[in-house]
């Protein structure tokens, strides 16, 4: 996945869980916090440290 | 290279010579268990989290979900025969043709379907980031819209289902690729789907028919399975070959 689109869905999904975090800590259930935490953690490593198959020529290994 | 290899696969030159290509080419670490883990430690926390919100459903509340596994059943056909087979334009398209055409289908073929082991497992598997993206930005708009205009419990079982859907296709998917075995071979819909899929690799047969991975239901309503039965009968097939579709059969035997 090109760094560019990496980045833009990083960016993305720490400013949708901001956005829930603070929903629920101030309307709904404080405690399903620190669940939001862990699931942007799992998220981002996921986005990050998962290898990808990279491309030697033009056979089509990419990804 | 050779210990990352079937030893009785039945491969063609082409297939092999891939594989082998594939594996050299993944750069860095891979592991397969961590991988899964990672797909299904994201599901089930974002399911834990989700159903936290759900309280006092109503009776026809509860609808939503059977809907949302019919639209799911739906979006998986299409996307695996207009994206997946189709090379689109929109982002990510490309990516998504390339992996699935250029690499899952050379990777399997319909006579060696195969895993060698866990190292292989990046080749069904989508990429974790892809189950962020299902839930983060498809089917978290789907939760905002129906609580608005139905209810929160609609919205969140909404995102449940979708969810749900999403591992169960990695996991049937999956299972179309492992060792056939006493338990895959005779559970219900598990051994139906390995047989739908295994036909889907064969290349004559690939860009048009047998596009489900889940239930043939999308494949049985558009005439796009290789079977000539009923819902139920594509249901619960099973690795039943007799109702083939006679062309399909012809065809088959023309190519060997």
């Amino acid at each position: 996945m090109p760094i560019k689109i990496k980045i833009s869905l990083t960016v993305y999904i720490i400013i949708a869980s901001i956005l829930v975090i603070l929903f629920e800590s101030f309307f709904g259930q404080v405690n399903l916090i620190y669940a939001l935490i862990f699931l942007t953690l799992l998220m981002i490593i996921g986005i990050w440290i998962f290898p990808e198959v990279v491309t030697k020529n033009e056979n089509n290994i990419s990804d | 290279m050779n210990e990352l290899e079937l030893k009785l696969g039945n491969f063609n030159k082409d297939q092999k010579e891939f594989r082998k290509k594939y594996r050299d080419n993944l750069k860095g670490w891979y592991n397969g268990f961590v991988h899964l883990g990672m797909i299904f430690a994201i599901g089930f926390t974002a399911i834990y989290y989700f159903t936290s919100h759900i309280q006092n459903v109503v009776w026809w509340e509860w609808s939503i979900i059977p809907i949302t596994i019919i639209g799911s059943n739906l979006f998986e056909w299409w996307i695996h025969r207009f994206v997946m087979h189709k090379p689109r334009v929109f982002p990510g398209a490309k990516a998504i043709y390339s992996r699935h055409t250029l690499q899952h289908h050379q990777f399997f073929t319909e006579e060696e379907m195969r895993f060698a082991g866990p190292h292989d497992w990046r080749v069904t598997l989508f990429p974790p980031y892809a189950l962020a993206v299902f839930i983060a930005v498809l089917s978290a708009p789907g939760v905002i819209i129906l609580s608005l205009i139905i209810s929160t419990n609609v919205g969140w079982l909404f995102i449940c289902s979708t969810t749900s859907f999403y591992l169960l296709y990695e996991i049937m998917h999956f299972c179309c690729h492992i060792k056939d075995n006493v338990i895959v071979r005779n559970t219900p819909f598990i051994n139906t789907i390995r047989r739908h899929h295994a036909a889907h690799h064969n290349k004559g047969i690939m860009m048009a028919l047998n596009m489900n991975l889940t239930f043939p239901f999308g494949d049985w309503l558009f005439g796009t399975s290789d079977l000539n039965r009923g819902l139920l009968g594509h249901f619960f097939n099973g690795y039943n070959t007799k109702y083939i579709k006679k062309e399909i059969l012809k065809s088959k035997k023309n190519e060997i």
